[in-house]
């Protein structure tokens, strides 16, 4: 917990040596308490051994998505269902319109990492600050038709909110690759004899380290990757490494939250203002901005990001933090897309119900589209699930990944049951807690249904079916059934027959027993396909049928 | 003292990612432990615990506690094995993440029984740990047997991946090497203390499958011609003292589903130095019903190998 507290203070510090002003230490200093806050909420989204929240249940883990008013109405919208937790959107309207994007500047944990990305690797770079009109307009663009999509049925919002790609990417692709960069640290020496005898002291430290940041959940118990990792890891580095063009390159022209936020802050009382009567026009204050809210003699309210980089620098303090504005200030019209542009982003919008709902793949890669329990009617579900990637992390066993092309265009990124990497526990939460599936406690729109253990026991997610031609009994005529043995349902959904078969080389007559899966009881979750010895392709899979029994 | 140059600099950078990046697992050094098991206890009882071969103690109590103290009782008491000063490893069944009722782990109380006996035998050390099927933190902590071992002051920790040890198994017929648990090999007694339960396909899981809690690996692996490899493995790693909890057991749908239909009381612990003996001697004398007369995985193989009696008639008894 101190070291939690420790970071926004030191970043205080920081920022007071810095001289850049007390304003952009306070507001670095915010941006590192959100950071932190974010971190903690995503690390700590585990499940508890008692309860069934995480955190307890005091603090929601999906904090950050439900902040997102953007998510909140696109989901609503295509869902077309009242999603009372997502209110916590109305906040952060609330902050845009009196204070403009001060959201943008002082608590996205995206911006945040935007700028400390952009601080350590990319300050030195000659970039231009100045407010140039490209392609600043498709942030208005990409809110059309989002929320007209939304209107029509289609869930696209999740794809380009701030709040869904900050906590997918850190889900997805930042934590596990920054487990697996300590574990190299931590754990690869102490697999050495040698270090261990020579070092005993620092093998111990390590090791120590090593458990007491599982205990802290910082780190997994065992290995953690997902599917779809290059991919969002690619989208992820392409968004910080646009910053090498523009600082902040995403929240100035693409972030659709930010438009909505820029729209709404358009007459914020409460912000950073330029005086131009006492303006010399030196250009310092353009040239330190990090999303080019400046042009000449003018601040633009809908872009200002509420950072303070430009009071410090002004040589006639023409800046300043006020409410209301001060007796001169140089009006700019924002820049907006034209009317042609606003009606294709409609239009776009209109067609992207029926553009996403294509899925030539349906009938073939359908079968291994295992949903979440609480996720089984698919349309409603892909309607309501904002890709956030909260249940992924949150899912102990490994088992929840972005889908691909699976469940078609509409549904990249939502969460799919993988189970050679992860099985859905059968006791995920006791029988003696009111929900059954942890992942639906930390889903913020309540995509993935909360149902209480019986009800997760009964669900069905799919079907077993023995794959003949590779299943050791079938083919190598031994005993195995590893599935059987670990099959979860009380009365066994696998179960052994005894057969006799002729030994291949020997010709003996002897018995076996070799597994079949009673389709009556079998819920799919995957648990005799994750432990099945064979590699590869395993012996049993699970798809998404009932029995046609 | 002169600045480090670039070249010197990439030099020592280097041999640090060397040193880092030598992967591979150690295989357990010449000074290992001798094929035939842990460091017997003072030479007193070595007499003692070679006249318990094809022995079985045999407690009956309706508290689970007090049987296993009097199991052990009746073997000479736990000084016969663990002496002053011993690092001692206790290794129940958590493989589960199930509640004691479900008797898919042993009885947390059995676990309690055994490291306080340990402990006032004078054990240095108690350590208390299994590698689980499921989810290490909710295995070890709904079966109840992290409490119970703290409580009872054993040092309950979870196994990390860099713990196993390639080992070899000089006399195994199919095995012949396997990564073993670090702190198995290295410990003055082990304690083998599983939960006896219906098996689909061992038949039944006792003291000789408890085993495979040490082990690295892949163990689906195991599962093709189970019987032999798990003889084969019991000729490497043998615990001093296997104590069989089954006072409440799962006679069917083992080793983790099952209902309270399928959970029978024989009120029973079963004791003894030899794995397969207290193996045979449950299998033939606990009310099985699906397993009830079929063969036990792994029995003959040991017997073949000579790792105790498995013809349960000629096994000697000493009841309380």
């Amino acid at each position: 917990m101190t070291v939690v507290a420790a970071v926004p203070v030191l970043t205080f510090l920081i920022g007071l040596i810095r001289r850049n002003g007390f304003l952009v230490a306070l507001r670095m200093t915010i941006q590192a308490a959100f950071l932190m806050l974010f971190l903690v909420l995503l690390t700590q989204a585990v499940l508890p051994l008692d309860g069934y929240e995480a955190l307890g249940g005091r603090f929601p883990a999906d904090f950050f998505v439900r902040l997102s008013p953007l998510l909140a109405v696109a989901a609503m919208l295509a869902g077309q269902v009242f999603i009372a937790g997502l209110l916590l959107g109305g906040m952060t309207l609330l902050s845009a319109v009196i204070a403009g994007r001060f959201f943008c500047g002082w608590v996205c944990p995206l911006g945040t990492t935007f700028d400390i990305f952009d601080w350590l690797f990319l300050r030195h770079l000659d970039r231009p600050g100045a407010r140039d009109g490209f392609l600043r307009g498709v942030k208005y663009l990409a809110l059309v038709g989002i929320l007209v999509a939304a209107l029509f049925g289609a869930e696209a919002a999740g794809w380009f909110d701030p709040m869904s790609i900050v906590t997918r990417s850190y889900a997805i692709v930042v934590l596990p690759v920054a487990d697996e960069g300590a574990k190299v640290v931590l754990e690869k020496p102490l697999e050495h004899e040698t270090f261990r005898t020579d070092m005993p002291r620092l093998a111990k430290a390590l090791a120590r380290t090593d458990s007491t940041l599982k205990d802290l959940n910082i780190l997994y118990d065992a290995r953690h990757y997902y599917f779809q990792f290059a991919t969002l890891g690619g989208v992820f580095a392409a968004l910080l490494l646009l910053q090498a063009y523009q600082k902040r390159f995403w929240c100035r022209k693409v972030c659709p939250l930010g438009g909505m936020l820029a729209i709404c802050g358009k007459w914020r009382p409460l912000g950073v203002y330029l005086d131009s009567g006492t303006c010399v026009d030196c250009g310092k204050c353009r040239q330190v901005c990090p999303v080019g809210a400046i042009q000449g003699k003018a601040l633009s309210p809908e872009e200002c990001t509420f950072c303070g980089s430009c009071v410090a620098p002004c040589p006639v303090d023409a800046l300043s933090v006020r409410v209301g504005a001060p007796a001169s200030v140089e009006k700019r019209p924002a820049v907006l897309p034209g009317r042609r542009e606003f009606l294709l982003a409609a239009a776009s919008g209109i067609a992207a119900a029926p553009v996403l709902s294509l899925n030539t793949q349906r009938q073939a890669d359908q079968v291994r589209l295992v949903r979440p329990p609480g996720a089984q009617d698919e349309e409603r579900f892909v309607a309501a699930c904002v890709r956030c990637g909260e249940c992924m992390k949150a899912c102990p066993q490994n088992a929840l990944h972005p889908a691909g092309f699976q469940a078609g265009l509409a549904g990249v990124w939502t969460p799919r049951i993988v189970p050679v990497i992860g099985y859905c526990d059968y006791n995920c939460l006791t029988g003696d807690q009111p929900v059954g599936n942890f992942c639906a406690t930390v889903c913020p729109t309540g995509a993935i249904k909360k149902l209480s253990p019986e009800e997760k026991h009964k669900t069905r997610l799919g079907t077993a079916y023995f794959r003949t031609d590779k299943c050791i009994p079938y083919v190598e005529r031994l005993t195995c059934s590893v599935c059987a043995e670990h099959c979860p349902v009380p009365e066994k959904a696998i179960k052994d027959e005894e057969i006799e078969v002729k030994d291949f080389k020997t010709g003996v007559i002897r018995k076996i027993l070799r597994p079949y899966v009673d389709t009556a009881l079998c819920i799919g979750c995957g648990q005799c396909e994750n432990v099945c010895p064979l590699r590869g392709e395993k012996g049993i899979r699970v798809e998404r049928v009932r029995s046609v029994v | 003292m002169s600045r480090l140059n670039r070249r010197e600099l990439i030099k020592i950078a280097g041999a640090a990612a060397g040193f880092y990046v030598i992967g591979g697992r150690r295989v357990a050094s010449a000074e290992a432990k001798e094929a035939t098991g842990p460091e017997k206890p003072a030479d007193r009882y070595a007499a003692h615990i070679e006249s318990l071969k094809g022995t079985v103690a045999v407690a009956r109590n309706d508290d689970p506690y007090r049987n296993t103290l009097k199991a052990i009782a009746l073997l000479g008491g736990m000084k016969a094995f663990v002496k002053p000063g011993a690092a001692v490893v206790v290794k129940p069944n958590i493989g589960w993440n199930r509640p004691p009722s479900a008797c898919a782990t042993t009885n947390p109380d059995v676990v309690r029984a055994i490291v306080e006996e340990c402990v006032k035998a004078g054990a240095g050390k108690v350590e208390v740990y299994d590698r689980t099927c499921e989810d290490r933190r909710r295995c070890y902590a709904r079966s109840g047997i992290e409490a119970a071992a703290k409580a009872a002051g054993a040092t309950v920790r979870f196994i990390e991946d860099y713990e196993y040890a390639d080992t070899e198994i000089p006399r195994g017929k199919i095995l012949k090497k396997w990564p073993v648990i670090e702190g198995i090999l290295k410990a003055d007694v082990v304690i083998n203390a599983p939960i006896a339960k219906d098996h689909d396909t061992a038949t039944l899981t006792l003291a000789m499958k408890n085993l495979m809690g040490v082990m690295g690996g892949q163990r689906g692996d195991i599962h093709t011609n189970l019987g032999q490899k798990l003889a084969d493995f019991n000729t490497r790693i043998q615990p001093a003292l296997n104590i069989i909890d089954a006072n409440s057991i799962l006679v069917a749908h083992g080793p983790q589903g099952g209902t309270a239909e399928d959970i029978r009381t024989p009120r029973t612990v079963i004791a003894g130095v030899e794995a397969a003996t207290v193996d045979a001697f449950a299998a033939a004398n606990l009310p099985w019903t699906i397993a009830a007369g079929r063969k036990v995985e792994g029995l003959d193989a040991a017997g073949e190998l000579g790792l105790g009696v498995v013809d349960a008639a000629k096994i000697k008894v000493i009841e309380g």
